[in-house]
């Protein structure tokens, strides 16, 4: 769902990319402030004067989790490269959103897919520049932060794996939503024809992204500690 | 982690020889509503996820696929290098930054900051601005001299355009030098980027004469362009003769001006050059330099970059140079 340039008109690239870096912004330091804290006083008595008092610094735990968003990011990547054939001649990937969102937290879970989107921009010619922002809003501030929330709240009614798929289903779906309404008010299309379209192929597709992030999900708990209280919320 | 980093790599390489090479959902929708067409192709390093330089394949596929899952966790390696070293950490990521865009941006055609020209011209409505900071040491000694030059070019009707160039000195005696305008006309398309052009320079009088900043007569020259591709290595060759206005000046004649440029993308986004320069005037001897360049494309429309030219004989100057072009 990379959205390649040309797709969108200049007015809808610039105005996703100005949303996309306000909430990035937002993610980010939310991640920063869980992944620092303030120095001691003790241990500032030397360098106080130096750096100025109230100097944020990465913690020990903040570094593992940093090293953890690191790895949810290579595993993202590695995972959207398994294009898996859907009906006649299309083939659908994974976006990670939920999959980063339910393992580092919602913040950290939308940094993680942006900075997957940048790298996937940057080296591999895989969605375009100025679409940039346009991808980091659908598949990053929607498909992990905002999906992270419907994970969240079914969890406390339903079983754990019954809520993580649905919330994937839903971030491939919203997600095909908002990148149809971008490309349908570019006035490259005709709303009506690309959503329909879009939304059709996407629901498929969304089943696939449910079962891989449960799957996913699990592996990574397998092979790391489990879940954490700490994790940054 | 180590178990999850090497789950990550055995999921790169399985899905390298596993992926379905159908379009995904968005690429397919845009071919069966027909608007794939308005998408723009982008240069990357590793274009499609596939490593040049490897038979097309799983294998191409898994090396790109380890190259960015590297890359990717290099991201957040460098992130807790930088908020362990604070500000210093900072410089060095802006050293990466900077390598980072450019290895990934696109290439660019010939200009800046080579004398010798292409045989290009701008797309009718086109806008190019060109600025560099030259500085000028002559050969033989005697004072140096700084100067910027701008150049703003705009594409009137297919395969020709017109250009005004303003060089501003700001050495001992500042101001604005004479201008020139240049308008080229594509004569003979060879292939999309070999031809030949013809380019018209007028250069007008409105510096000051009295300070030197002007000759206060009006030259001309006529240049023959021949772009051509030798391989693999964009080759220009320039030939032209300037009429100088001022008949009285005995160090200033009529000059046959030529030169021969040679470029090659070394890799995506940066490109070096050579050229070699020169003309032949009977007061005034041989003038020769060879320049080396570099030229970096930072964005889509912005490039940047730097030469140095070496004067190759007694009469002629080397000159540094660093500037930028930008289209819009």
């Amino acid at each position: 769902m990379h959205i390649p340039d040309g797709f969108l008109d200049p007015k809808m690239s610039a105005g996703m990319m100005g949303a996309a870096a306000v909430a990035l912004a937002y993610c980010a330091a939310r991640v920063r402030q869980a992944v620092t804290a303030v120095m001691p006083a003790a241990a500032m008595a030397g360098v106080n004067k130096v750096l100025g008092g109230g100097k944020r610094v990465l913690t020990g735990f903040g570094e593992q989790q940093i090293y953890k968003m690191g790895m949810v990011a290579a595993l993202v990547f590695a995972a959207q490269m398994f294009n898996f054939p859907i009906e006649s001649g299309t083939s659908g990937h994974l976006i990670g959103g939920v999959l980063a969102a339910v393992i580092v937290g919602p913040f950290a879970g939308a940094v993680v897919i942006s900075v997957v989107l940048a790298v996937q921009m940057l080296f591999f010619a895989d969605g375009g520049a100025l679409a940039l922002g346009a991808n980091i809003v659908n598949m990053a501030v929607i498909g992990s932060l905002g999906c992270y929330y419907i994970y969240y709240w079914l969890n406390k009614a339903l079983p754990e794996w019954l809520s993580i798929a649905v919330a994937a289903w839903c971030s491939v779906f919203f997600a095909s939503l908002m990148c149809s309404l971008q490309i349908g008010f570019s006035g490259t299309i005709e709303l009506g024809a690309v959503s329909s379209a879009m939304l059709k192929v996407h629901a498929l597709i969304g089943l696939a992204e449910a079962a891989i992030t449960v799957a996913f999900v699990y592996l990574f708990r397998a092979l790391t500690d489990g879940p954490k209280k700490e994790d940054i919320k | 982690m180590k178990k999850v980093f090497f789950a990550v790599l055995l999921v790169a390489v399985a899905a390298s020889f596993f992926a379905s090479s159908h379009p995904d959902g968005l690429e397919k929708v845009a071919e069966n509503l027909g608007f794939i067409e308005s998408a723009q192709e982008r240069s990357a390093p590793l274009p499609d996820y596939s490593t040049p330089g490897v038979p097309e394949g799983g294998l191409s596929t898994a090396t790109a696929g380890i190259a960015g899952v590297m890359i990717t966790l290099a991201v957040f390696w460098l992130a807790v290098y930088i908020m362990k070293k604070g500000n210093n950490g900072m410089n060095k990521m802006s050293v990466f930054l900077v390598a980072l865009i450019m290895l990934t941006s696109s290439a660019a055609f010939a200009a800046r900051p080579l004398v010798t020209d292409d045989y290009g011209t701008l797309d009718p409505g086109a806008y190019e601005f060109e600025a560099g900071y030259n500085f000028i040491s002559p050969k033989a000694g005697g004072g140096d001299s700084q100067g910027l030059v701008c150049q703003l070019k705009r594409g009137f009707f297919p395969g020709f355009d017109l250009g005004l160039e303003l060089p501003y000195n700001t050495s001992a005696v500042s101001g604005l030098a004479d201008a020139v305008l240049h308008a080229k006309l594509r004569i003979k398309d060879l292939s999309e980027e070999e031809g030949v052009s013809a380019r018209l320079d007028v250069k007008l009088t409105n510096g000051d004469a009295a300070t030197g900043l002007g000759s206060g007569f009006t030259d001309y020259a006529l240049l023959l362009i021949l772009s051509k591709d030798l391989a693999g290595i964009r080759s220009h060759f320039n030939a032209g003769y300037t009429v100088i206005g001022d008949a009285a000046n005995s160090s200033h004649d009529d000059t046959f001006v030529y030169g021969a440029a040679f470029e090659k993308e070394i890799c995506s986004g940066i490109e070096t050059a050579i050229e070699y320069t020169g003309s032949c005037c009977l007061q005034r001897g041989l003038l020769n330099n060879v320049q080396v360049a570099g030229r970096w494309q930072a964005t889509r429309s912005l490039r940047l970059d730097a030469g140095y030219s070496i004067a190759m004989s007694d009469v002629s100057s080397s000159i540094a140079t660093a500037g930028l072009t930008l289209e819009f």
